[in-house]
């Protein structure tokens, strides 16, 4: 099992959410974040220069079986290029998972 | 302490004779009382803005609220500077038919109410245009292009609703009908309303607000405490708008009428928006009934001053429905009103001034006795045609217009602006700067 994390920009959600959806793929948490960007982007506010180094994020976790990986990652990509294609994603191998109605483990609770 | 109740009583009454004897010799020509009146109403109407701002932003996306209140902030302001320069001269200036034409810049400008100055009286007509050029700001936010609002808004106020303010206000060839519109069903809202139609039509729908199957889904609003605010703040205000509309007090038993059916109908309005609303989609909707409020009062607006309150309390209940069906049949048409400003300002403001020819009164001033009340139909007959050339010259000077901005400026921002938040996009701020907030979902 592998706990995949993306963290992309706001408008791209709508799309990625469609993606995933279009893939079965309907179990997951979406939380706002804040993420650095290469360069800051420069706003003013009230005639004055403002440097605004941390951006609104979106930050997109699912656990997902390894057989499901590719089709979710494809999925991701997907839904990520209907804005530009920013973002990343973080794969890492996922100990264990429970749910807490039935308490099943495992591949058999995703 | 006898001695000292005396003496206040002394000092209190003495300079008041003295002081209106100096009034009435410096400008025997103007009435203070009614000036007074005019002013204060004025000042109402003028708070009205404060209501659709919040009422706006409340019912949309906090990523675009502060794109819609700088809107609220400079439709008012190109209002005044347009009705001021060329505004008034067309919609008071003269008998001509069709436009007036002379007192461009206010300079030799005549006041229509009689002791009333022309600043009080063009202060009184300038929040009016504000009121009509505002309505559009909400059916078409989260998607127009500020540039190319500020545009249509300031040619609406400055050269669209004078032309139809002078037909019904200002001698044009409806007043010379005997249409009665007391206090701008028609003028503000249904004109308002229909510029709103145009406009939500011409930018399209949000995106997102309609399904693929062509469903509506739901872009609930972000604060539902400022959009009840602001309705509050509007039924307020809207007391200026249409007891102000006498322009005058020396008949304080019709200002007291309209005051009374000003808060019965929009109190008939919110009900049976709740009620219906309770019925066909299960639970009493916030949104809707702060809607049926509005639709209430804008139902009447025309007939205020000639329908008895029992009467008003039936407009409001029809405005309400009205309201409801509105915003189902908009939803059926796939235009998307994020705030219910065409029902709400363009079906009731239609139905209101309809309302005069069905519930009107002789005996309370109106030009005949409507057609529930036996004076047959022919007042109807009159507020129909009345009522369709506004809406008519409305729809199509908006096409129009629109289409000239559409071509070149464009009327919508880019699919990206649009996902992000036209706040950030077009005026590099937030409207919550410092929370965390979902943009999309």
């Amino acid at each position: 099992m592998k706990m995949v994390v993306a963290v992309v920009r706001p408008e791209q959600l709508p799309a990625i959410k469609d993606a995933l959806f279009a893939v079965e793929v309907r179990q997951f948490t979406v939380t706002t974040a804040l993420g650095t960007a290469p360069r800051a982007e420069q706003r003013m506010y009230r005639g004055i220069e403002q440097q605004v180094a941390l951006h609104q994020r979106i930050r997109l976790e699912l656990a997902v079986d390894d057989a499901a990986l590719d089709t979710v990652l494809g999925a991701l990509r997907e839904g990520a290029q209907a804005q530009g294609g920013h973002g990343k994603v973080f794969i890492s191998e996922l100990a264990d998972v429970m749910t807490l109605w039935d308490g099943k483990r495992g591949s058999d609770s995703l | 302490m006898k001695r000292l109740a005396t003496m206040l009583a002394l000092l209190l009454a003495t300079p008041a004779p003295a002081f209106a004897a100096e009034a009435a010799a410096a400008s025997p020509k103007f009435n203070a009382l009614d000036t007074l009146w005019v002013l204060l109403a004025a000042v109402l109407v003028f708070f009205m803005q404060a209501g659709f701002g919040m009422l706006e932003a409340g019912l949309i996306r906090a990523k675009n609220a502060a794109n819609v209140l700088m809107k609220n902030v400079m439709d008012f302001s190109f209002a005044a500077l347009g009705f001021f320069a060329f505004g008034y001269a067309i919609m008071f200036g003269g008998d001509g038919a069709l436009v007036g034409d002379s007192g461009w810049f206010l300079i030799d400008a005549k006041s229509a109410a009689d002791g009333v100055p022309v600043e009080v009286f063009w202060l009184f007509q300038a929040v009016f245009a504000g009121t009509a050029a505002t309505i559009v700001s909400g059916s078409v936010a989260e998607r127009f292009r500020f540039k190319s609002y500020m545009v249509v808004s300031f040619i609406v106020t400055a050269f669209l609703y004078p032309v139809v303010g002078h037909w019904v206000w200002g001698g044009g060839w409806l007043s010379a009908m005997n249409f009665h519109d007391f206090a701008g069903s028609t003028v503000v809202h249904a004109v308002g309303g229909s510029f709103a139609l145009v406009a939500a039509w011409m930018v399209g729908p949000r995106l997102g607000y309609f399904r693929k199957d062509g469903s509506a889904s739901p872009i609930p609003g972000h604060s539902l405490p400022l959009a009840t605010l602001g309705v509050f703040i509007l039924w307020v205000g809207w007391y200026g708008f249409n007891a102000g509309s006498t322009l005058s007090m020396s008949d304080p038993e019709t200002v007291g009428r309209v005051a009374i059916n000003t808060t019965l109908a929009p109190a008939g309005g919110a009900m049976s928006a709740m009620i219906i609303a309770w019925f066909r989609f299960g639970k009493p909707d916030l949104t809707i009934a702060l809607n049926g409020v509005l639709g209430g009062l804008v139902g009447i607006t025309a007939p205020c001053a000639v329908v008895s309150p029992v009467s008003s309390l039936v407009i409001g209940i029809v405005a309400g429905a009205v309201v409801v069906f509105g915003v189902d049949l908009l939803n059926r048409a796939k235009i998307d009103d994020p705030v219910g400003a065409i029902p709400v300002h363009g079906m009731c403001g239609v139905f209101g001034t309809l309302a005069v020819g069905i519930w009107g009164q002789k005996a309370l001033g109106a030009p005949l006795d409507g057609l529930l009340m036996g004076g047959g139909a022919s007042q109807l007959g009159v507020q129909a045609l009345g009522t369709a050339s506004c809406v008519g010259f409305a729809l199509v000077s908006a096409f129009i217009l629109l289409k000239a901005v559409e071509m070149t400026m464009g009327l919508r921002v880019e699919e990206a602006t649009e996902l992000r938040g036209l706040d950030v996009d077009e005026h590099g701020l937030e409207a919550y700067g410092g929370f965390q907030i979902f943009t999309n979902e």
